[in-house]
């Protein structure tokens, strides 16, 4: 195996590693909590379809 | 009969010898560096230059014992693949014929040319019942001559150069237009070299800068076969990835419920279900269904509520759903369905609440006028089932994944094709 | 036979091999034929240029049940450089060619029922030979890997044709994975074809080598 295709092999580890750390301790950037609430003054609500 | 024949430089008149009298048929001149034709008894100038390269680890007329045999160096190249550069040292004695001294990356490697070829396989070669897997795949170019040559050599020269590996010990193979030759390569250490050779080391070929980008993009010679192998590599990781995210977010408890609000009225507050969460964290998915209208928005504002420390987790969900006609026809926009993640929401047991405002667009229908969508209705309501569940599957991570594991063969791609 | 002259400078002239009908005088120069009984002067060959090969008049060889001596040489070049083919004799008469270049060697020995080859039959009605043409010799297949124009630079020993100056031939080299060596030469005489094996020098079991100046023989080798 070439130098390279090691270290891609290992990046992928690496990610499936942090997917599952983050998996287990219910982690994700991608959240809902801090999306814009309906108290927010002066968000759009209506079709965006132009 | 002396070993040695000294010509003289018909470009700068410098006297020159030459080494290996009757096999020499290049030389370039020690002190201008032109190339001349000596494989005559005439000598004839092939290119002129103004200056000889000085900048050479070992220069010719060194001569230095290394196993056992001593060996005088006859010619040196200076050769490059890519960014790559380093120093190529011909030895001569006459009883054993020639060898390479190879300098690259601070280290040195012993050539042998082979009088038998290795048996090719693909990526692989075997040679006397070694087995050499296929390392480095580019042209190289060389840069730099000084010294004789059995061999038309000169600057600028290209070869197709392959290297293959078992352990530290290489088969290099070098096709040009008119022959293939192999070569086998030993590494030796600097110790020996230095033991035998005067070296230079200010002019050693220094390790290329570390640049981990130009590795990947280039890695002379893995370029051609592995991009595929990588891009299932990533695939295979994904994979994994989903199958890792699914198995570690549960277990999945769920609890149902429903709520109807008024359409344009004020927001009201439901308890839709109990939810308890087992493990020291665990995410929290509530997806919700609508009846089937048309034109409105219903905010959630969701509340995971610790029944223990009274602490809340707060999440937000909306579902909206829009049709109209415009010159392109009838559009319809939004779902009636909605899913919500909460993440790290720690060990406890939680009430859920959502508190829910409903709104039509573009404004809100006047209570008392009938709904043309809905004229028998009673009050403009909109009904919506909830389901509150332990474990969830976070499709942003899954992406973000997804992205980090095809963006490195997808920028090698791009860079190999974007020429 | 024993006791002959240099018909121009009445020089001793040694006779390495008296099956063979040419020699060279070392300090003339001149081409002496031997007839029966009598010694004839045919031109002057051309003075060898220099060069730092290890093989020389006398030395030894043994490899694979080749044991021979080497009792002339020709020098050839060519557009791109020059090499040397060493003839040599062994006791029970059979004769070799030992081709030098690049510090390498080919030590082969006649081997005429190629010519019967038809590749081999096209080139040697004159015809071009093609890079990479394969043909059967000895049960092993070689290809060619080496076509040269080459010109009779010197001579010297004993030698079964007249090597004088302008002497020309087209000499195609074959070879295979296993270091095996095929030499066909065409020349206004006919095409031979030389069937054998690449070797170093070591692999040769070389004796009496000639002493360069400014190298030491290896033990191995002296």
């Amino acid at each position: 195996m070439s130098k390279r295709m090691t270290l891609f092999t290992a990046w992928c580890a690496l990610l499936v590693v942090l997917s599952a750390v983050s998996s287990w301790f219910a982690w994700t950037p991608f959240s809902d909590e801090e999306r814009p609430s309906s108290s927010s003054s002066g968000y759009y609500r209506g079709p965006t379809h132009k | 009969m002396t070993g040695a024949r000294a010509v003289t430089c018909p470009s700068c008149g410098g006297s020159i010898e030459i080494r290996a009298v009757g096999y020499t048929v290049t030389l370039a001149c020690r002190y201008c560096g032109s190339l001349l034709d000596v494989a005559n008894e005439d000598v004839r100038l092939i290119t002129a230059y103004r200056r000889a390269a000085k900048n050479f680890a070992i220069m010719p007329g060194a001569r230095g014992t290394l196993f056992d045999v001593e060996w005088e160096v006859i010619g040196a190249l200076r050769r490059r693949s890519g960014d790559a550069v380093w120093q190529e040292f011909l030895l001569f004695n006459p009883y054993s014929g020639y060898r390479w001294l190879v300098a690259a990356d601070g280290e040195w490697q012993f050539g042998t040319m082979l009088l038998d070829r290795p048996e090719e396989d693909g990526r692989s070669v075997s040679w006397r019942g070694q087995h050499y897997v296929l390392d480095d795949n580019a042209e190289i170019e060389t840069v730099m001559v000084i010294g004789e040559f059995y061999w038309r050599a000169a600057r600028g020269d290209k070869v197709q150069g392959a290297t293959f590996a078992n352990g530290r010990e290489q088969l290099s193979r070098e096709t040009s237009a008119d022959e293939v030759t192999w070569t086998q390569l030993i590494p030796i250490t600097a110790e020996w070299v230095s033991e035998a050779f005067t070296v230079e080391q200010r002019h050693m070929p220094r390790p290329p800068r570390p640049d981990l980008t130009e590795g990947f993009r280039k890695a002379p010679g893995v370029a051609e076969g592995d991009l595929g192998n990588m891009f299932l590599v990533a695939l295979a990781a994904l994979l994994l990835i989903l199958a890792v995210q699914v198995l570690l977010s549960g277990p999945q408890v769920c609890a149902d419920g429903r709520a109807t609000v008024d359409v344009g009225g004020a927001t009201t507050i439901h308890r839709i279900g109990t939810v308890e969460v087992r493990r020291p964290w665990q995410f929290v998915t509530i997806t919700v269904d609508s009846d089937s209208f048309t034109n409105r928005w219903v905010d959630l504002d969701y509340s995971l509520v610790n029944r223990q420390t009274q602490q809340s987790v707060d999440a937000y969900g909306l579902v909206e759903f829009y049709t109209g006609t415009d010159s392109d026809g009838p559009w319809s926009e939004g779902s009636h369905q909605a899913e919500t993640l909460f993440s790290r929401v720690p060990r406890g047991t939680y009430d859920v609440f959502v508190d829910v405002g409903a709104h039509g667009w573009p404004s809100d229908p006047v209570p008392g006028t009938v709904d043309p969508q809905n004229p028998w209705g009673h009050t403009d309501t909109v009904a919506l089932w909830f389901r509150s569940c332990t474990g969830g599957f976070s499709w942003g991570m899954f992406w973000l994944m997804a992205a980090l594991l095809f963006s490195v063969p997808g920028l090698i791609f791009w860079w190999r094709h974007q020429d | 036979m024993e006791n002959l002259t240099c018909p121009s400078c009445g020089a001793a002239l040694p006779v390495r091999d008296p099956g063979l009908p040419y020699s060279t005088c070392a300090y003339c120069q001149t081409l002496v034929r031997r007839g029966a009984g009598k010694v004839e002067a045919i031109g002057t060959v051309a003075t060898l240029p220099a060069d730092v090969s290890p093989i020389q008049i006398g030395t030894t060889v043994d490899r694979d049940g080749i044991a021979a001596t080497v009792v002339g040489r020709v020098r050839w070049g060519w557009s791109d450089g020059s090499w040397n083919e060493w003839f040599l004799r062994a006791a029970d008469g059979r004769a070799f060619w030992l081709g030098e270049a690049m510090g390498m060697y080919m030590l082969t020995s006649e081997y005429p029922a190629v010519t019967t080859v038809p590749a081999i039959q096209n080139f040697a009605q004159g015809n071009p030979m093609a890079r990479d043409c394969t043909v059967k010799a000895g049960g092993k297949w070689l290809t060619a890997s080496d076509i040269k124009e080459a010109e009779c630079l010197g001579s010297e020993g004993d030698l079964p044709f007249p090597a004088l100056p302008g002497r020309t031939m087209t000499n195609a080299d074959f070879r295979n994975a296993a270091g095996d060596a095929l030499s066909v030469q065409r020349d206004a005489d006919g095409t031979t074809a030389w069937l054998g094996v690449w070797s170093d020098l070591a692999g040769l079991k070389p004796g009496n080598l000639r002493q360069i100046e400014g190298w030491t023989m290896p033990k191995a080798l002296a």
